[in-house]
């Protein structure tokens, strides 16, 4: 039987998963939206990752978590590697595009930069205190315009004069938002607008002091925005590489990572199908009052994490 | 008499100077214990909204001493001359302590360092004259009390000596060196940065503080990356431990608790001048979750340890 690797992504947002084979190359990919549960979101992956897969011919050895929810859902797939997602990032999208020198992504509410230098990651950088000029801050703009998401991006591009928007801040860029639609500005402009702001803050701010160099590939949810995309081509003056399987790079760079580590574990597409119970309670034992999470599989405690000395420390 | 000292603020820098002076005159005194949430959510609740995390935790410790101390230390730390000036918070602690307890109104033991001599504090001037100050407050003679500073101080420059020749050791040693930037009250203040320090310190990273440099060749050595007009004495201190140790270690934490108006200028300088290093930013708001500063580090880990290893 031959062996395949299980990449597994689950992010604020949405849910991606890769299998690759001993030569990294990609058996299986899938993307759906977390919607809040990401428990439920593995279950629908692995059920449509198992429908690509031949299982005649094929085992998966290990499995790679990575994203906000790899703890939770590493615990629950028994994976091998649990990674973050800068690294898994790095290495999928180095194993796509080997001379990429710049990585943007912008996610559901992370933005992030990552600088390479011969294939080694020498620099990175994430928003740090709030989400302005995330994905979710341009899902909140198209809702507030009653345009689909999916759409933004093409409206945006049959405008020739975007509208000037603050996008420092998403409270205040909605405030600016309300004034250009009473003065008249057309749909067209204001969504180029704000895909030219969402830009101007991710590299006045995430992205402030790092010397960006081509190749830069653009990944994250917010890559699929093709107006967003265009912005960065003005401002950075430099060609923007967006990949169709972009957005699988975390997932794919979980699947290497966890072939890379040598480490083989028994996994069943079944796994999420048992009885997994998770709980986040407050300790109670000192004051620091740690929120301590735990996860039971078929009612046995599996792994418990957030607290912040030995007091907290979950028994099995 | 029982002396309380506030475990925050200045504590980090000159407790054992003030712990041995009362030691050594034989006075009684408690420090407060480590930073835990109650003591950060009392001391958030008691300040105004906009102070910083770091003085939200300074007044949860005063809080967390009246019930136990006859006078809370609260030294009045304003200027050092020409080696500059401390963050406004430290000369605001007296005001913010009487106003915030009007009634209990909690006795204050205190000496004032200002080498300006034009705030209206009677008995500024060096730091041995300020101490001086204090013999009237603890019924000592001034020979009692010149005697119990001397020693006192002699102890404590010895010690940050051999922390230093440490943090020397550390810088010439083997390994993957981190040097960490922060004002000292964040960096082992129990609930901001010793958890961040253990975290590098689980992923075997070596870490050297910032602050440990000979105090006068920093304030020599921090014209190489600022020009002269950066007016904190410890943002000196911490540029010119970054131009002792930068050619030293493999990355540069840059560590805040948020908003730090002297850090917002100076992780400012030290991001633009030192671009040979990978350099981390991390801002601690007294978030609960440590998720996202353990991504965090563990990102900035692996870009350390696979650069040196040239692994992709």
């Amino acid at each position: 039987m031959k062996k395949a690797y299980l990449g597994v992504d689950v992010g604020s947002i949405s849910t991606k998963g890769v299998i690759i084979d001993e030569n990294k190359k990609i058996l299986a990919g899938e993307y759906l939206y977390t919607k809040g549960d990401p428990m439920n979101a593995v279950r629908t992956l692995l059920r449509r990752l198992e429908q690509q897969f031949d299982a005649a011919e094929r085992t998966v050895v290990a499995v790679g978590t990575t994203g906000s929810a790899r703890k939770l859902i590493g615990a629950v797939l028994n994976a091998a590697v649990v990674k973050n997602e800068i690294t898994a990032h790095a290495i999928g999208t180095t194993n796509i595009h080997p001379d990429v020198r710049t990585i943007f992504e912008i996610g559901g509410q992370d933005s992030k930069i990552i600088i390479l230098r011969g294939g080694v990651v020498t620099d990175y950088a994430m928003n740090t205190l709030c989400a302005a000029g995330t994905g979710a801050f341009i899902s909140n703009q198209a809702a507030r315009l009653d345009i689909p998401v999916e759409e933004f991006g093409a409206i945006a591009m049959r405008s020739n004069d975007p509208t000037p928007i603050a996008a420092r801040c998403t409270v205040f860029a909605e405030s600016d938002l309300v004034h250009k639609v009473q003065i008249g500005c057309s749909k067209e402009d204001i969504c180029a607008g704000l895909c030219r702001a969402v830009v101007l803050n991710y590299l006045n701010n995430v992205a402030k002091g790092k010397k960006i160099e081509p190749p830069i590939v653009f990944q994250g949810g917010v890559s699929k925005n093709i107006g967003v995309v265009r912005a960065f081509e003005n401002e950075t003056g430099q060609e923007i590489i967006v990949d169709e399987n972009g957005h699988l790079a975390g997932a794919f760079g979980a699947a290497i990572l966890a072939m890379r580590s040598g480490e083989e574990r028994p996994f069943d597409f079944a796994v999420t199908e048992m009885d997994f119970k998770i709980t986040g309670k407050s300790c109670g034992r000192c004051a620091n009052n740690c929120e301590v999470i735990r996860v039971f599989r078929d009612g046995e405690m599996i792994d418990s994490w957030g607290n912040r000395c030995e007091r907290g420390a979950a028994k099995a | 008499m029982t002396v309380g000292i506030p475990r925050a603020g200045m504590y980090y820098r000159c407790g054992v100077l003030w712990e041995n002076f009362l030691r050594s005159l034989g006075e009684d005194y408690v420090v407060s214990g480590e930073t835990n949430k109650a003591i950060l959510e009392k001391g958030s609740a008691l300040m105004a909204d906009e102070s910083c995390l770091s003085s939200k935790i300074y007044m949860g410790h005063v809080d967390s001493l009246l019930d136990r101390c006859d006078c809370l230390f609260v030294p009045w730390l304003s200027n050092f001359g020409a080696d500059g000036i401390n963050c406004t918070r430290f000369r605001a602690y007296h005001a913010m302590i009487s106003n915030i307890y009007r009634e209990r109104a909690p006795k204050l033991l205190t000496y004032a360092i200002d080498y300006s001599g034009t705030q209206d504090m009677k008995h500024a001037g060096d730091e041995e004259t300020a101490f001086m100050s204090m013999a009237k407050a603890l019924g000592r003679s001034k020979k009692e009390i010149r005697d119990a500073y001397r020693a006192a101080k002699q102890i404590s420059e010895e010690d940050f000596a051999r922390r230093v020749a440490q943090a020397e050791a550390v810088a010439d040693g083997e390994g993957t060196k981190i040097l960490i930037v922060g004002h000292d009250y964040s960096i082992y203040d129990a609930y901001i940065g010793r958890p961040i320090i253990k975290a590098f310190q689980n992923f075997g990273m070596k870490l050297i503080d910032a602050n440990l440099v000979d105090r006068r060749q920093a304030q020599r050595d921090f014209r190489k990356l600022s020009d002269g007009t950066l007016p904190w004495t410890v943002s000196r201190e911490l540029l010119g431990g970054v131009v002792r140790y930068r050619d030293r270690v493999d990355g540069i934490v840059l560590l805040t608790g948020f908003p730090c108006g002297p850090d917002s200028l100076v992780n400012e300088v030290i991001k633009r001048e030192v671009d040979d290093k990978p350099i981390l930013y991390l801002l601690q708001d007294g978030q609960d979750g440590l998720a996202g500063v353990e991504t965090r580090i563990e990102s900035f880990t692996d870009i350390l340890t696979y650069h040196g290893n040239g692994e992709r």
